[in-house]
């Protein structure tokens, strides 16, 4: 309860900072938005050229898109903090967080909200409500639950990367590089079928689980797999998948806290 | 600001000396370098991949598919899109150390355009070379057959790293007017990406957009000088698409002193 009152504080914080640079706010939320629409125009200029890839048309491909987009923004919306933990590393402000009596993690959280997720997640759900507009999906309780579930993974997914770059940050300088690398694999190759690519790079995104942010829940959740086929079980298992890389993730970030040595003198 | 003319040899020795300077400078840091190998190479190897997948999927008159993969490869390695100069130039624009600029005894660009040939210069040696030639073993690219071709390639090529030389240096410059500088770079960058062909080649736009596409600054950059590598344009056109590089690279050059000449002016303004 303590932590839901210290959140929502916060948040009210971070919301007055918004009303001060509120020119900032538009010109970054134009950027970004400019950045979506360009690379999903991409998408949409080839696969409108070349009508399909392994099976999935235009609108498959762009619900791919959508479906990353929605769970990056859903993340940010909580991860910002993570998100730009190197700085805080850098500049020696975690310090602090340790002689405060509460969670590290939590405390990181609370110290940055990015309202430019609510940018994120408006854009993400008109690519998707674009893209299914042009299914013939059969819109039940069930499937929108199933949409739910899937976001839930690829969302777990996303705060766990985050999570394992900040942790990063304790032992390495320029994380920025290695976050634009992860990034730029999601956002450029991922949105496209995992099945174009090679064996061995599908098994690395397999099992460093970045192929199910976007293709084992959406083929899932699409139908583009046979029931029973182990693509099928794969992305009917999202939750469980993101819920132990999520772990995983916050393992190694207990790992760095613990082994965190101050940038001061 | 008054006009000082040198005679070319001078000019031609600053900029080699900036150049060579720049390209020191870069080799220090080692791991940058490697880092960038590896993601580079990479990005590459997923997008042959892609395009490949999607080559596959349906029959197209426009191209062959070692000329598609040629494209793929040499369209993320040459161009530079995001110079390393925009930064430091909008930093001091904003804290207002750029005055001291005007004390240089040589135009701001030509300092900046020396720099930026002797990054590129690292780049192309220990970034593009290599990959390109590992992939080239790997999977094999076209390599052009004819020699003039060659050198026209190499000639659009100059005016590909001008143009983006000076699209660059007119963005950083709008941080005079204009201080929201994350929006206006990712705009040009993306803008950069999407038109010029990187991350879709122009030949699979659709019909009605080509001619268009075809005919802004942005294709100089990435599509002209790759038709000529790939020879899937004629003699005469590959000289007609020169001629456009060439008018293009004019224009943002006038552009970009006429813009440099206006912030002087508020410069003197603002400062004492």
């Amino acid at each position: 309860m303590d932590s839901l009152k210290l959140y929502y504080k916060s948040f009210l914080l971070q919301l007055k900072t918004f009303r001060i640079y509120r020119v900032n706010f538009f010109a970054s939320g134009i950027g970004t938005l400019f950045v979506y629409g360009t690379q999903l125009l991409g998408l949409v200029t080839a696969l409108y050229h070349f009508e399909s890839v392994h099976g999935w048309n235009l609108y498959d491909v762009s619900f791919l898109y959508g479906l990353w987009l929605a769970s990056y923004g859903i993340h940010i919306t909580f991860f910002a903090g993570v998100r730009d933990f190197a700085s805080m590393v850098h500049r020696g402000q975690f310090d602090i967080l340790y002689v405060r009596p509460h969670n590290l993690l939590f405390q990181v959280m609370c110290g940055r909200m990015d309202l430019q997720a609510m940018i994120h997640m408006g854009a993400s759900a008109l690519v998707l409500v674009w893209s299914t507009m042009h299914m013939d999906l059969q819109w039940s309780w069930n499937l929108v639950l199933k949409l739910a579930v899937i976001l839930l993974g690829a969302v777990l997914i996303q705060m766990g990367l985050t999570l394992i770059w900040a942790t990063l940050s304790f032992w390495l300088i320029h994380v920025g590089s290695l976050v634009l690398f992860g990034w730029t694999i999601n956002a450029n190759y991922m949105t496209y079928p995992l099945s174009v690519y090679d064996s061995v790079i599908r098994w690395i995104f397999t099992i460093f689980p970045m192929a199910f942010i976007t293709y084992f829940p959406a083929g899932w959740f699409l139908g583009k797999f046979s029931p029973g086929s182990w693509e099928y079980q794969l992305g009917s298992f999202t939750v469980p998948v993101g819920l132990l890389f999520f772990l995983l993730a916050y393992a190694f970030w207990l790992y760095g806290t613990k082994h965190y040595k101050s940038t001061g003198n | 600001m008054p006009m000082i003319t040198y005679p070319f040899s001078h000019f031609a020795k600053t900029v080699t000396f900036l150049a060579r300077q720049a390209f020191l400078n870069a080799t220090v840091f080692r791991g940058n370098t490697f880092f960038a190998l590896f993601s580079d190479l990479l990005f590459v190897f997923l997008s042959i991949e892609v395009w490949q997948a999607l080559y596959a999927s349906k029959e197209t008159s426009l191209v062959t598919e070692s000329q598609l993969i040629t494209y793929v490869v040499l369209a993320r390695l040459l161009p530079n899109v995001m110079m390393e100069f925009v930064d430091t130039v909008q930093q001091r624009i904003l804290s207002g150390e750029i005055a001291s600029e005007l004390l240089r005894p040589i135009r701001f660009s030509v300092y900046l355009l020396g720099l930026e040939i002797g990054r590129y210069g690292h780049r192309f040696l220990l970034q593009v070379l290599p990959i390109a030639l590992l992939i080239h073993g790997l999977i094999g690219i076209n390599l052009p057959t004819s020699g003039l071709y060659m050198a026209l390639f190499v000639i659009s090529l100059v005016f590909s790293f001008l143009l983006m030389f000076y699209i660059n240096y007119i963005i950083s410059l709008l941080a005079f007017w204009y201080t929201q500088v994350f929006s206006i770079n990712t705009i040009k960058n993306q803008t950069v990406r999407f038109l010029s062909g990187i991350y879709v080649p122009l030949w699979f736009f659709p019909e009605w957009a080509v001619p268009i596409v075809q005919s802004l600054p942005f294709a100089s950059i990435v599509y002209i000088p790759m038709q000529i590598y790939l020879q899937t344009c004629t003699l005469p056109q590959a000289v007609a698409y020169l001629g456009l590089q060439w008018f293009w690279t004019i224009c943002m050059i006038v552009l970009a002193h006429w813009i440099w000449s206006r912030a002087v002016k508020q410069i003197s303004i603002n400062g004492g």
